[in-house]
């Protein structure tokens, strides 16, 4: 309960001095790390004082003066949103996200926001116009992504939780990578009002911590129906720390786990076995474990990537530099936009704008878009098949540890193949984590949860008992 | 498998219609990849589809918003100080004539 | 019609409209600004939402104004769809449209009719801002302001229909209550084409009198180009309202691919019969309803009530009128001199001086002999200016007509002697010298002398001197 003996402590010392303990550790090793884009340490002073003055009258929020980060797609007032892109290297958000208005409410303390694959292109923090963010657990070695800089903050101890997004794995693969408790929301769960996502269909903010604690006190904020996304939907009515505190080992035999073949195929054996032995350990525990099968796992990529394509270009159609962002100028209005947008844009976000129009065009669409959106039920319906039966499906996370940065050549479909594990949820919106486990060759291992839609409360008492089984708090 | 030919006229046109203005070896190299990656995709055509296209994993229907007085946004200047060109509170972009 | 219509016989015109009306709300459709965006200073009517911010998402749709297109729909006798509906992304680039796309539904009720144009089908959108072409400024304003989109079978045949259509449409509209009657602010693509030839486009023209003066213009150029032997492509044009004729749009422009995307944004809508049924029971009478009682309550013939039910305030008053006078000569003035006088002017019963009373008066002093029919044309003229009481009117006007038979003999008697000729004519057997005398006690009298008693009188002078 790591978090939990932090909210406690902090409610004995001092909001301020956390604060200063964080941004001094920002100013000593994040340049080399990179994952903070901005820094709002100024305002985040003034909330502390703020904060400090409601502990000593008992009103706090939930968040009690923890330290937050927020990936850099996620709106805070006043503060640079970049989405780690020179398309918006200058643009101020005029608003706040709903979630972070919740956090603000909740007496969490922001101070900056963080690094990310360029417009959450990407799935190893190398992409953004701000440089690549360096794993904390060896700088030599790629953090993951897209919510990478929000991923290392964490696990650099610039902050106590941090808050990114997942479209395809984007939490929990830099969770994976870095060491550190990442978490996928049910689709709809959280309100994505703020959010400049990548492919509204699969998205959605979510947190990271270092504990399950930590990632349920995060939700219980965030989470909720908002009248500002109309995908939302009521959240269970029960509190997740709740869930979290009340678990114990004894509950570990009422869970009915599943894991699926078509999971461990293609994957390292060193992270395999590091798997199979937690599963083992649960299994000690008094869990019920059964393989299951998930037959239509090899078309996830390709479903994945044609409606991630479609969408994106859709949601790119935006950035025209007039009323905000980059701007270059021309002749006509033809030509001012076609400039501005392919002198501020990134490869791999070009990529996709151009593929995810193509894939909508008149001629071409019936074979691709329509066809990916017939194909998407397939996945939600293995995932249904499952659920009916079992409380969690358990996996690796990745199939692979972290590469060196630079040592994969960036290969479109190379890139893509590495969220094979991870797309199924977001295709699904059911929701998934993923919590270190263990180290192989000094670089950390995730396993990764599933539980289906609206079940958070299953997911967490999931992690909890994997918590357990790692000897854990 | 690859029934999709990608020509020259069609990145064209696609960086047309996309309002993405490509130098010739960008225009090559996409055009290089997007056959690769779209032969690799046409896997999708083995899978047994009914016809139920699933735009929305989530069940709700009819969110409507009931009308009522205006609540104006009480930063509009912030919106504004992010316009690239201003002049007299307009937008500044190229004429059309 | 009938007339307007045998002049474009030969052409075979087929015309059709997408007409866009903005619907009455207080908010705009996918967020909570003003709908009421005329008197705002430029890019002061705006939020996130409206403007396109990053991460910024509609909220769901305005009620009210899928209420009030419900209304429309319902009032023009379409049906929904069985299933929900999607609104959509249609992207373009453009400056006014802040997320290059906008987002407009799938048809929401369809298969209705209005003056006997079919109405295919009705759906919602969202106003793009402004873009003022040849000064390069962009006004946000109206961005997200609800519209609905009314696309009409290519079934009119006439720029004089199609001005007609429309202008008796915008009045149902306003009598329903629906939309924003700012300057009959409508915009309409008008689509047409002659003698079976390709269709032609013309987008986006801003009044009611340029829809007419843009087919005008059209049907003649198209002849010229079929004269001259060339032939018509397919294609969209523009429509310059300071010189009021049609442009070529750039090719460019006119190859639109609109790679539509249901909205992953806005969860779908479903409308449920209940609710239709709802919203029917409040409507007013539609149109075709009111027809169908009028030739059955008052036994009016097809053109009078056509005519009567195109402007429904006018029917309104033509009934109003019916509880003092008979209806055959209320729906016989009403739907004539009275809408002519209307047409004239420009005017509206709405926004003219008219009431009930005036025409119910008027036919009382017509059939007590007190006001000739052809004098009765000024009355309405009047009464429609300024609003007068009718009995004020006849005795300003001099109206009061002679029928005392005392007066009209001393009259007549002086008219006999002083057209000795015409009395001899007449009792040499011709009757126009008949015809000749009332002319002349018709000018001394002003016109006011009653027409039937006269004559009958004048022939009995005229046989008692013989």
């Amino acid at each position: 309960m790591f978090t939990k003996d932090l909210i406690d402590n902090l409610l004995s010392t001092s909001i301020e001095e956390n604060l200063h303990k964080k941004s001094e550790e920002i100013k000593k090793r994040d340049k080399e790390i990179n994952s903070f884009i901005t820094l709002g340490i100024e305002e985040a002073e003034k909330a502390s004082k703020e904060i400090e003055n409601k502990i000593k009258g008992n009103t706090q929020g939930k968040l009690s003066g923890l330290v937050i980060s927020i990936k850099d797609n996620i709106a805070v007032s006043n503060l640079r949103m970049t989405c780690g892109s020179k398309v918006l290297e200058n643009y101020v958000a005029p608003y706040d996200a709903t979630v972070t208005n919740r956090i603000k409410k909740q007496d969490g303390i922001i101070i900056g926001k963080c690094n990310m694959d360029e417009f959450a292109c990407g799935s190893d923090g190398t992409s953004s116009y701000f440089g690549p963010t360096k794993n904390p657990r060896n700088i030599e070695y790629v953090p993951g992504g897209s919510s990478s800089g929000s991923a290392a903050s964490v696990a650099a101890d610039f902050c106590d939780l941090s808050l990114g997004s997942d479209t395809g794995g984007s939490i929990r693969c830099p969770a994976s990578f870095c060491g550190v408790y990442g978490f996928k929301p049910s689709y709809g769960l959280v309100s994505r009002y703020g959010l400049s996502d990548m492919a509204m269909s699969l998205e959605g903010p979510g947190p990271f911590a270092k504990d399950t604690y930590g990632i349920a006190l995060l939700l219980d904020v965030i989470a909720g129906k908002d009248s500002r996304d109309t995908v939302t939907v009521e959240r269970e009515k029960l509190s997740y720390t709740e869930t979290v505190e009340k678990f114990n080992d004894s509950d570990i035999k009422k869970m009915k786990i599943a894991f699926a073949k078509e999971f461990f195929e293609g994957v390292d054996e060193g992270i395999k076995k590091i798997i199979l032995d937690k599963i083992g350990d649960l299994e000690s525990l008094g869990a019920k474990i059964e393989e299951v099968s998930m037959p239509n796992l090899k078309y996830a990529i390709p479903i994945y990537y044609l409606v991630v394509f479609s969408e994106f270009s859709s949601a790119m159609s935006k950035f025209d530099g007039f009323k905000y962002g980059h701007y270059v100028g021309g002749q006509d209005i033809v030509e001012a936009v076609s400039s501005t947008r392919e002198a501020a844009m990134g490869t791999e976000v070009k990529r996709r704008v151009l593929l995810g129009t193509f894939v909508t065009m008149e001629e071409f669409r019936g074979k691709w878009y329509t066809k990916a959106l017939k194909a998407r039920s397939v996945i939600k319906e293995d995932f249904k098949r499952i659920f009916n039966s079992y409380d969690l499906l358990i996996g690796p996370t990745m199939p692979t540890l972290p590469w060196k940065i630079g040592e994969r050549i960036s290969d479109p479909l190379s890139m893509y193949s590495a969220d094979i594990l991870t797309v199924s949820a977001n295709l699904a919106g059911i929701c998934a984590s993923s919590q270190p486990i263990g180290n192989l060759k000094q670089l950390p291992v995730g396993l990764q949860l599933h539980a289906d839609s609206l079940c958070e409360s299953k997911l967490l008492k999931g992690m909890r008992a994997v918590e357990i089984a790692c000897g854990g708090m | 498998m690859v029934e999709t030919i990608i020509n020259e006229n069609t990145i064209e046109r696609v960086s047309e219609i996309a309002r993405l203005k490509l130098s010739d070896k960008e225009k090559i190299r996409f055009r290089d990849e997007f056959e690769r990656i779209l032969e690799e995709f046409s896997i999708i055509d083995e899978i047994k589809v009914g016809d139920k296209e699933l735009y929305y994993v989530v069940e709700n229907v009819n969110v409507l918003r009931e009308d009522s007085s205006p609540k104006p946004f009480n930063k509009i200047n912030d919106i504004k100080n992010n316009f690239n060109k201003k002049e007299d509170e307009y937008i500044v972009v190229p004429r059309n004539l | 019609m009938q007339l307007h219509e045998d002049k474009y016989k030969d052409l075979n015109l087929k015309i059709g409209l997408e007409i866009h009306v903005q619907l009455k709300t207080d908010q705009k459709i996918f967020c909570e600004c003003s709908s009421d965006y005329i008197n705002s200073p430029p890019n002061n009517n705006i939020c996130p939402i409206c403007t396109s911010q990053p991460g910024s998402k509609p909220m769901g749709v305005n009620e009210r104004a899928l209420e009030n297109l419900l209304k429309i729909g319902l009032f023009l006798g379409c049906k929904a769809y069985e299933k929900p509906f999607y609104v959509q992304r249609k992207h373009y680039f453009y400056p006014d449209l802040p997320s290059n796309y906008q987002r407009t539904s799938q048809p929401i009720l369809g298969n209705g009719s209005f003056m006997g144009v079919g109405i295919w089908e009705i759906h919602i959108e969202e106003d793009p801002g402004r873009y003022e072409l040849r000064e390069g400024k962009v006004d946000l304003n109206r961005c997200g302001v609800p519209l609905a989109e009314i696309v009409t079978a290519p079934e009119i045949k006439s720029p004089e229909y199609a001005r007609e259509f429309l202008r008796d449409l915008l009045l149902s509209l306003e009598y329903l209550g629906v939309i924003r009657g700012e300057s009959g602010s409508i915009r309409a693509d008008v689509n047409i084409s002659i003698m079976g030839g390709n269709r032609i486009e013309i987008k986006n023209v801003n009044s009611v009198r340029g829809v007419y003066k843009a087919l005008k213009y059209e049907i003649v150029r198209q002849k010229a180009v079929l004269q001259r032997g060339g032939t018509i492509s397919m294609e969209t044009r523009h429509f310059d309202e300071a010189s009021m004729i049609t442009k070529t749009l750039r090719k460019k422009e006119t190859v639109a691919d609109y790679r539509y995307i249901p909205d992953p944004d806005l969860v779908p809508i479903f409308i449920s019969s209940d609710r239709l049924n709802e919203i029917e029971s409040v409507l007013p009478e539609s149109p075709h309803n009111k027809k169908k009682r009028f030739m059955e309550e008052y036994s009016l013939g097809e053109e009078i009530t056509d005519a009567l039910i195109s402007d429904l305030y006018l029917a309104d008053l033509f009934e109003e009128v019916t509880s003092k006078s008979n209806p055959l000569e209320a729906g016989k003035w009403c739907a004539t001199e009275l809408k002519r006088r209307l047409n004239e002017k420009n005017l509206s019963v709405s926004t003219s001086k008219i009431n009930a009373k005036h025409i119910s008066d008027m036919i009382g002093f017509i059939e007590r002999g007190e006001l000739s029919v052809k004098n009765a044309k000024w009355i309405i003229e009047d009464a429609v200016d300024t609003g007068k009481d009718i009995t004020l009117l006849m005795k300003e006007k001099n109206f009061y007509q002679i029928n005392s038979e005392d007066t009209l003999i001393k009259i007549i008697e002086k008219v006999i002697q002083d057209n000795p000729k015409a009395v001899s004519d007449f009792n040499s057997g011709n009757q126009n010298a008949l015809h000749f005398l009332f002319g002349k006690v018709v000018n001394e009298t002003e016109g006011r002398a009653e027409p039937s008693k006269t004559i009958k009188l004048i022939r009995e002078k005229l046989c008692v001197v013989s």
